[in-house]
């Protein structure tokens, strides 16, 4: 076999975060302008879940933002932007029809499992599912890969890939696919921003439940001032080593999402004018440097250049998040749209 | 963050550099990109040496005849109980049994075969492991 389909004309955007950044390059290139922010914020993906009960290899998970999955369908729903999204049983069938639509001309945005491109971290293979990519041509018995979180394209193995797309495991992607199919001649900007600001300030604000929103930054700080009372030094490495991987590190465009979702914030006020959101981008802006400070107080433990960072600080620092982050929401829940 | 407090310390995990959302003069937002931030390379070799420490531990149990070589691929593809235990799509306590030399004795070729996929190896390679250094 050896069919080429390359598009000559595909061209390929580089982003903060995997899925957003992957549905706002296929919108893209079908010839619709979505910025990464705008569809992360218009899918209202922002967010903090704390959850000391699941863990992720032996810490507690702490998240950033919604599932995997949540963009694609934020961004159908509030934008009118239609998706056709599918999964598979049989792998044969899902690689076929993959294959027909490259052939088609037709760049499909598929969800992985890290660990088994190899391109992506070398030796560090992460078991992680729900990874975003495109795949936009096919060379032979390779696909070619437009990785939204790498600067370059690469090339991939039909057979990695079919290990990826069937990976097992907690949130299987099962042959996931996306790709546009439809885009809208005009978008409703003001009333779809505002469904997605309320549903965030209003998610963020939950008073029930511990584990997220403002109230899970809390419990989470209280969890790192209660570090200080664990003997065992390297769980407590480990520990504010995820803390800092999953915060600034796995594309998030850097501050927990905070940054990027203070871009949509400043791109929603440049297209509804409304001053209150534009001090809302100032904040979050504020908020990002908040939690990226706070991060940081931990660079000298987590270099082994330290023995015992501070915590009570850390702690003090991540419930300033929480005050900045209630004031946010909190105005943009009294917004007045007209 | 402004544009000139992206961090660009050079070393990163992943081989490309990664954007970041910086406000320039004028107040407008920009993809900045970064070329690596020293705690964020450093909490990468953290984990990665958290792991292969354990896999070193694994294998020592194992020449001692403790262990099933399970346990030492297990740490070796980033995984802990819990986690191959989810990715098996197993309880606990199975996989708990696979990691000993006695319940790997009795494991059939499709598990095996199952546990090589997750483990990014192969059957071969877990049958004849000797607990030396490849």
């Amino acid at each position: 076999m050896n069919t080429k389909t390359i598009h000559a004309d595909y061209i390929h955007y580089q982003g903060g975060h995997c899925e957003s950044a992957s549905v706002s390059s296929l919108v893209k290139n079908h010839g619709f302008e979505l910025s990464e922010p705008m569809a992360f914020g218009i899918s209202s993906n922002i967010g903090f879940a704390f959850l000391p009960f699941v863990k992720v290899w032996g810490k507690p998970l702490i998240a950033y933002r919604m599932f995997p999955q949540t963009i694609i369908k934020g961004v159908q729903k509030r934008m009118g932007i239609v998706f056709c999204r599918k999964t598979y049983n049989d792998q044969q069938e899902a690689m076929n029809e993959l294959d027909r639509l490259l052939s088609l001309g037709v760049p499909v945005g598929l969800q992985v499992s890290v660990a088994y491109l190899p391109y992506f971290l070398g030796e560090f293979q992460v078991p992680f599912n729900g990874h975003m990519t495109i795949i936009y041509g096919k060379d032979g018995d390779e696909y070619l890969v437009s990785d939204p979180i790498y600067d370059h394209t690469t090339r991939i193995s039909r057979n990695d890939l079919q290990k990826a797309r069937f990976a097992q495991g907690p949130n299987e992607p099962r042959g996931f696919i996306f790709y546009p199919e439809h885009v809208p001649e005009t978008v409703d900007y003001r009333k779809a921003i505002q469904k997605a600001v309320r549903r965030s300030a209003t998610m963020m604000l939950q008073p029930m439940f511990p584990y997220y929103g403002i109230l899970g930054i809390k419990s989470f700080a209280r969890a790192v001032r209660r570090l200080q009372h664990k003997n065992d030094k390297r769980y407590v490495r480990t520990f504010l080593s995820n803390i800092f991987l999953f915060q600034e590190e796995i594309g998030t465009g850097g501050g927990g999402f905070r940054y990027m979702y203070a871009a949509f914030l400043r791109e929603a006020y440049n297209l509804l004018n409304i001053p209150e959101l534009l001090e809302a981008s100032k904040k979050m802006i504020e908020a990002g440097d908040a939690w990226r400070r706070a991060a940081a107080l931990s660079a000298r433990f987590i270099q082994k250049r330290e023995d015992s960072p501070d915590f009570e600080n850390m702690a003090n620092m991540y419930l300033q998040c929480a005050r900045v982050e209630k004031e946010i929401y909190v105005m943009l829940k009294k917004i007045k749209w007209k | 963050m402004k544009v000139n407090e992206v961090p660009q310390d050079g070393k990163r995990m992943l081989k490309t550099a990664m954007v970041q959302y910086a406000v320039n003069d004028q107040g407008e937002f920009e993809q900045v990109l970064s070329n690596g931030w020293d705690p964020g390379y450093y909490s990468h070799i953290n984990i990665h040496d958290e792991f292969q420490e354990l896999a070193q531990k694994a294998r020592e149990r194992f020449k001692k005849n403790l262990a099933s070589p399970l346990e030492y691929f297990m740490y070796r593809a980033i995984h802990d109980l819990d986690s191959l235990s989810q990715h098996m799509k197993m309880p606990r306590r199975k996989v708990k049994k696979h990691l000993t030399p006695q319940g790997f004795a009795k494991l059939d070729d499709s598990t095996l075969q199952k546990y090589a996929l997750v483990l990014l190896t192969d059957v071969e390679t877990i049958k004849n492991f000797t607990g030396e250094p490849a």
